[in-house]
């Protein structure tokens, strides 16, 4: 980050005392300050000037990366070392952070600080998926309804593979004003699952079906992206199927194209963004809706999906406006 | 309408309120009596939509408010060498900032309007989502407490100091030290001053890896 400077006035150097004796009255703050916060060990030495050994015999000067003043304490003394130094490199010894003061013939170490452990990182937030443990959702309205098969290893293994098939539907109700999406991530034989879905956030005049087919695909991305650690680290793919061709497409649309003046941009550029923190790479496939209802026969394994979706999308806005 | 003649650098400008009306002025004299309306009708109901009666001729502040904030968060997502530049411009106005977090808190924009440069074209930005209550999620670098207790330098001093010219003096000193909070500015035990910030000179060490850079840089 950079910082812009602008000229200061004796006038400001005032300011900036009087403001300094409020903050810390009779020279100390009412309430000290703890450990140190260090977001790299590196930060310990780098900012910072003066430092002491453990044992307090030497004080250190960092004048430059590598350019180090080393100053001996002076014999039958605490906090006095003499004015004289040695240059040396970065030193091995582990430092305190230090405060001094003095002059060219003396220094006086006033207090020190040593460095903090460093601190655990947090893990992950996890959910149960089935017999896995796996990431949290990280868009929440999308898997306000989520539910899995008893075991999700075999769908780990075909989307691993590639065999696995995820099919997303929406659906609006323009007299209630609420639209719904649902999506599914199935094995290839359809014995092992996630499925989940929610209530489409956005204004009324926003919402249409292909805002709705919209957040069933954001919910295919965030419902791959939760088993992101129980998948492998190399590039896999997944079929993604939808009935709206439109938003299929703007799903895989290239970053650079998208505008905020599409509808629903906020959508799109959430279902990018999520597949693009991930291995696993979308197939879009188009899928054609309400086959169950169109067409005499078997439905094909995709469509099948589709109209379990599509009933699972109706049931949520359903249950939404009671 | 407006014409794409004033459209088209809208998203660069900072024109006040007063200024956009200005603009508009004759076209708005000439246009509405040829529509066989008064050209005298209340701002209100001429900016208004047409579901509520109004007659929706677009007002070219707002236009020129909404162009801003479209333009910031396409480039800044799409992260081209716009967006880049604009991430520059952010990190330059939350060091200017000086306050723990992100700077798009709309309830902090009234504390933090008093001290920070209103030269830029950022700030123009802020104020007008500050104005419209339009919430920003754009990613940047903030600035975080260093040590338990620790509190950003800026946050303190409004508390103690009242007037606005007061605040400023305080900032540019801060901004000459380079430092941004009690951790920076206090002794190594976290207890008392550490002396030689209150000298009347620039601090010649180094509490962080913030590059400086003349305040024309930060003015576009």
């Amino acid at each position: 980050m950079n910082a812009s400077k602008h000229h200061v006035s004796s006038g400001d150097f005032t300011v900036w005392r009087k403001a300094l004796e409020y903050m810390y009255p009779n020279g100390q703050l009412v309430q000290p300050l703890g450990s140190w916060i260090l977001a790299d060990p590196a930060d310990w030495l780098e900012y910072w000037e003066w430092f002491a050994t453990l044992d307090g015999q030497f004080l250190y000067f960092r004048e430059g990366p590598s350019i180090w003043h080393r100053f001996l304490r002076r014999p039958n003394s605490h906090h006095s070392y003499f004015g004289e130094f040695l240059v040396e490199n970065t030193p091995l010894v582990p430092l305190r952070r230090a405060t001094i003061e003095g002059d060219v013939h003396t220094l006086f170490l006033l207090n020190s600080s040593v460095q903090p452990a460093l601190p655990t990182p947090e893990a992950p937030e996890e959910i149960q998926l089935g017999d896995c443990l796996a990431l949290a959702p990280t868009i929440a309205w999308v898997t306000a309804y989520m539910r899995t098969s008893p075991s999700i290893q075999p769908l780990l293994d075909d989307i691993a593979n590639g065999k696995a098939v995820a099919v997303g539907d929406g659906s609006y109700f323009e007299i209630y004003g609420v639209g719904s999406s649902a999506w599914i991530l199935s094995s290839a034989d359809g014995s092992s699952w996630i499925e989940g879905g929610g209530i489409v956030p956005g204004p009324i005049p926003d919402l249409n079906s292909y805002r709705c087919e919209l957040g069933a695909l954001l919910g295919l991305g965030v419902g791959t992206a939760c088993l992101k650690n129980l998948l492998p680290e190399t590039k896999h793919f997944m079929i993604t199927a939808c009935d709206n061709l439109e938003a299929l497409r703007k799903s895989t649309v290239d970053r650079t194209k998208v505008k905020t003046t599409w509808k629903s941009v906020d959508l799109i550029s959430q279902i990018l963004d999520v597949w693009s923190k991930q291995h696993c790479t979308q197939l879009p496939q188009r899928v054609y809706g309400h086959q169950d209802d169109k067409r005499m026969g078997p439905l094909t394994f995709v469509e099948q999906l589709n109209v379990r979706m599509d009933k699972l999308a109706k049931t949520l806005a359903i249950r939404s406006f009671g | 309408m407006i014409s794409r003649k004033l459209m088209y650098p809208l998203p660069a400008l900072t024109l006040t309120e007063k200024e956009c009306t200005y603009i508009m002025a004759p076209a708005i004299r000439t246009a509405l009596p040829n529509a066989g309306i008064s050209s005298c009708i209340s701002s209100i109901v001429r900016h208004a939509p047409t579901q509520s009666l109004g007659l929706e001729v677009p007002n070219l502040y707002t236009t020129m408010g909404t162009a801003r904030t479209s333009l910031l968060v396409e480039h800044c997502w799409q992260k081209t060498p716009t967006g880049r530049l604009l991430q520059i411009v952010i990190e330059n106005h939350v060091l200017d900032v000086g306050l723990f977090g992100y700077i798009w808190d709309n309830t902090r924009f009234a504390s933090f309007l008093q001290w920070c440069s209103h030269h830029s074209w950022l700030y123009s930005v802020c104020s007008f989502n500050n104005e419209h209550e339009i919430s920003l999620s754009i990613g940047h670098a903030q600035l975080h407490p260093k040590r338990i207790n620790d509190r950003a330098l800026m946050e303190m001093a409004s508390e103690f100091l009242q007037s606005t010219s007061e605040l400023r003096a305080f900032n540019r000193v801060r901004m000459l030290h380079n430092v941004v909070s009690l951790a920076d500015i206090t002794s190594a035990n976290g207890k008392k001053i550490d002396r030689i910030f209150t000298s009347s000179s620039e601090f010649e060490g180094s509490r962080n890896n913030f590059e400086c850079i003349q305040a024309s840089c930060q003015q576009w």
